[in-house]
């Protein structure tokens, strides 16, 4: 009697199975928009690739965006954009990582530093102005994943930086809430920068003489603590400024400082999952209400009931109980 | 045809299918001695029948929960239409209004008007192949040429946001056509330029383009964005001293235009209105046969097998019914 009744319950389930239309559930996905640095420190060679050979800061965070797109879920989107100097210039607004995978592919290889139509980085200023972007409709409920080496040329003067408090997007939320990620890219230990023609020949690299080490914009915040300081003639001081702006580094505690400021977290690009980790928090889940198709839950269940119609360590004969059940 | 399984591991349970080989749907009874069931040959091949259509259900609960599908094809077929790429001012005075100021309430800017009117062109045209590039200073390449129409509209939302320095044509139309490199010859091939202003070329950069158009034959259109009161494509010099590339660049790029050897088509377009009609336009000229793949998505076979698997159970369950009460 009771194989019959799990024989109709099978039937049942089996034909569920079959016209279940797929149920809404909530499922997690992301939606990002990578911003790329593709100011000249970002061709140092500073990091290396699998056959140990040297490889720019540049490719290693293309490597790295597209092996992130690869891990998020399907369903989730994934926007491109590069900045330079201080404004930034999306390619497009975020879009599906599985089914338009090919095109986000084929454009992050693309990125290139020649790409930059001003040779400044002013990296404080660019990321309030992609801020400002993202309070506009096209990137609405993004987050935004910045990568960039920190290094700013000219060395910009701290009197000067935005202030992000103006920011509509950050206005009304609460602490815990976060805007996206800074992924600091670039080693600790400084590196040569290198330097190309007008054809993109490299030519060696920046030499000392070739930048400028100090800030001379505008007015300095504090002239006392300035040696030399003539208020007319000299309001920077005097003497020679010298530095190590030729050389680069990842600023890391400038970069954790504007994390703070744009309520970003702060990333050190090492190793391809380690993004992919920092990207996929829990802060930057977006719910969706996706189709989701749960027709194999009734079969499951109507396999099951195969299967004790078919237990094969039954009582050979059926038990005294039975019988009289019978 | 390319089958595969999206859950191969579901495919562990396939050995449940023995268990209606090793025990039987029936209850035993008791018989004084076996010679007094004569089993006939008919007798014999009814067990084995209900036997192989338990094994049947089983076998195709676990497949159809294993997901299985074909995979996705790609059928060539032919049809009309053309490979179009968008080559995209991304000027800052592409964010006024044809008026030349900066849009209020209920005004449009020129990227904001060409951005809706090209994404409704591209949503028109179903099997066409589109690219998308953009230029200022520098020319950036933003998607390959693609069917994914999402990505596409995605690429053409990058038009809302700001724009960034200067007007380099002659880059952004290299840029253009080397998305044109490595494609197969097919259907009409197209770039359509659109800026709001023009810049002289130097001799290179002239004798590249005439070069390239040569060889990739591609036709050209420039929707020539014109501001009020601005000097446009037909506008005639005052003087002969006028008449350089400096003075009037668009009158000198028009006319470089028009001694390349393909089709060239310039609509100066200075109201909503017109962009749209000249869109139109392209959408009637540029209809060759193309020859273009067609994705067929990958098709779940679950719901057949789960049919199968209903119709075994409801077999069994009618050979249930009959059994002997008793």
């Amino acid at each position: 009697m009771a194989r019959l009744v799990s024989l109709i319950a099978a039937a049942v389930l089996a034909l569920i199975a079959i016209v279940m239309p797929p149920l809404p559930f909530p499922a997690k996905t992301y939606d990002f928009v990578y911003m790329l640095d593709i100011t000249r420190s970002m061709n140092v060679q500073d990091y290396s690739d699998a056959d140990g050979g040297a490889i720019s800061r540049l490719e290693r965070s293309k490597a790295a965006m597209l092996a992130a797109a690869r891990s998020l879920p399907c369903g989730s989107r994934v926007g491109l954009g590069v900045f330079t100097e201080r404004s930034p210039a999306l390619l497009y607004s975020p879009i599906d990582v599985c089914k338009d995978y090919p095109v986000l592919e084929a454009s992050i290889n693309e990125l290139d530093w020649r790409m930059a139509w001003v040779a400044d980085s002013n990296i404080s200023q660019a990321l309030y102005n992609i801020l400002e972007i993202m309070a506009g409709k096209v990137l609405n409920d993004t987050k935004l994943v910045f990568f960039t080496d920190g290094h700013e040329a000219p060395p910009v003067n701290p009197r000067y930086a935005p202030d992000y408090s103006y920011l509509e997007i950050l206005k009304d939320k609460q602490d815990s809430w976060r805007n996206g990620l800074i992924v600091g890219v670039g080693q600790h230990n400084k590196s040569k920068i290198p330097k190309f023609n007008e054809d993109g020949v490299q030519i060696g690299y920046y030499k000392a003489e070739d930048v400028p080490h100090a800030s001379r914009f505008g007015l300095p915040a504090d002239p006392s603590k300035i040696e030399g300081y003539v208020p007319r003639n000299g309001p920077w001081g005097t003497s020679k400024a010298v530095g190590t702006e030729h050389l680069s580094n990842v600023r890391e505690e400038y970069l954790k400082k504007l994390g703070e400021l744009a309520k970003m977290n702060y990333h050190h690009l090492q190793d391809n999952a380690g993004l992919a980790r920092a990207m996929k928090q829990d802060i930057f889940v977006e719910r969706q209400i996706q189709p989701t198709q749960l027709n194999f839950i009734a079969a499951a269940l109507a396999l099951l009931l195969l299967a004790y119609c078919y237990y094969p360590f039954r009582a050979k004969w059926p038990s005294a109980k039975s019988e009289a059940d019978a | 045809m390319n089958l595969a399984f999206s859950h191969p591991w579901l495919l562990l349970l396939l050995p449940l299918c023995l268990l209606p080989l090793a025990a039987s749907l029936f209850e035993r009874n008791a018989a004084a001695c076996g010679n007094l069931i004569a089993l006939n040959t008919a007798t014999r091949w009814l067990n084995r029948l209900i036997r192989i259509f338990a094994v049947l259900a089983i076998a195709s609960l676990v497949t159809g929960m294993a997901g299985l599908h074909i995979l996705e094809q790609t059928v060539t077929r032919t049809g009309q239409g053309a490979h179009i790429v968008f080559v995209l001012d991304r000027s800052a005075s592409m964010n006024e209004t044809f008026g030349g100021k900066t849009p209020g309430e209920n005004e449009q800017s020129k990227a904001e008007a060409a951005r809706r009117l090209l994404s409704e062109f591209v949503s028109n045209r179903p099997h066409d192949l589109f690219g998308v590039a953009g230029f200022s200073t520098q020319p950036f390449y933003i998607s390959p040429l693609t069917e994914h129409k999402t990505a596409i509209q995605a690429a053409i939302n990058s038009m809302e946001t700001p724009g960034l320095a200067f007007t380099n044509v002659a880059k952004g139309l290299g840029m253009g056509l080397s998305y044109f490199k490595d494609q197969p010859h097919t259907g009409s091939r197209v770039i359509v330029l659109v800026s709001d202003g023009a810049a002289s070329l130097d001799h290179r950069a002239q004798k590249t383009l005439r070069e390239w158009f040569e060889r990739y034959r591609v036709s050209l259109y420039w929707f020539f964005l014109r501001t009020e009161n601005g000097l446009g494509i037909y506008s005639e010099p005052e003087s002969s001293q006028d008449d350089n590339p400096r003075v009037m660049p668009e009158r000198h790029l028009h006319q470089f235009f028009n001694t390349l050897s393909v089709p060239y088509h310039a609509y100066e377009v200075d109201t909503v209105e017109s962009l749209q009609a000249s869109i139109a336009e392209l959408d009637e000229l540029e209809s060759l046969p193309l020859i273009y793949e067609e994705k067929i998505p990958r098709q779940s076979l679950s719901p057949w097998l789960y049919s199968l698997a209903f119709f075994s159970i409801l077999l069994l369950l009618a050979v249930k019914l009959l059994e002997k009460k008793s």
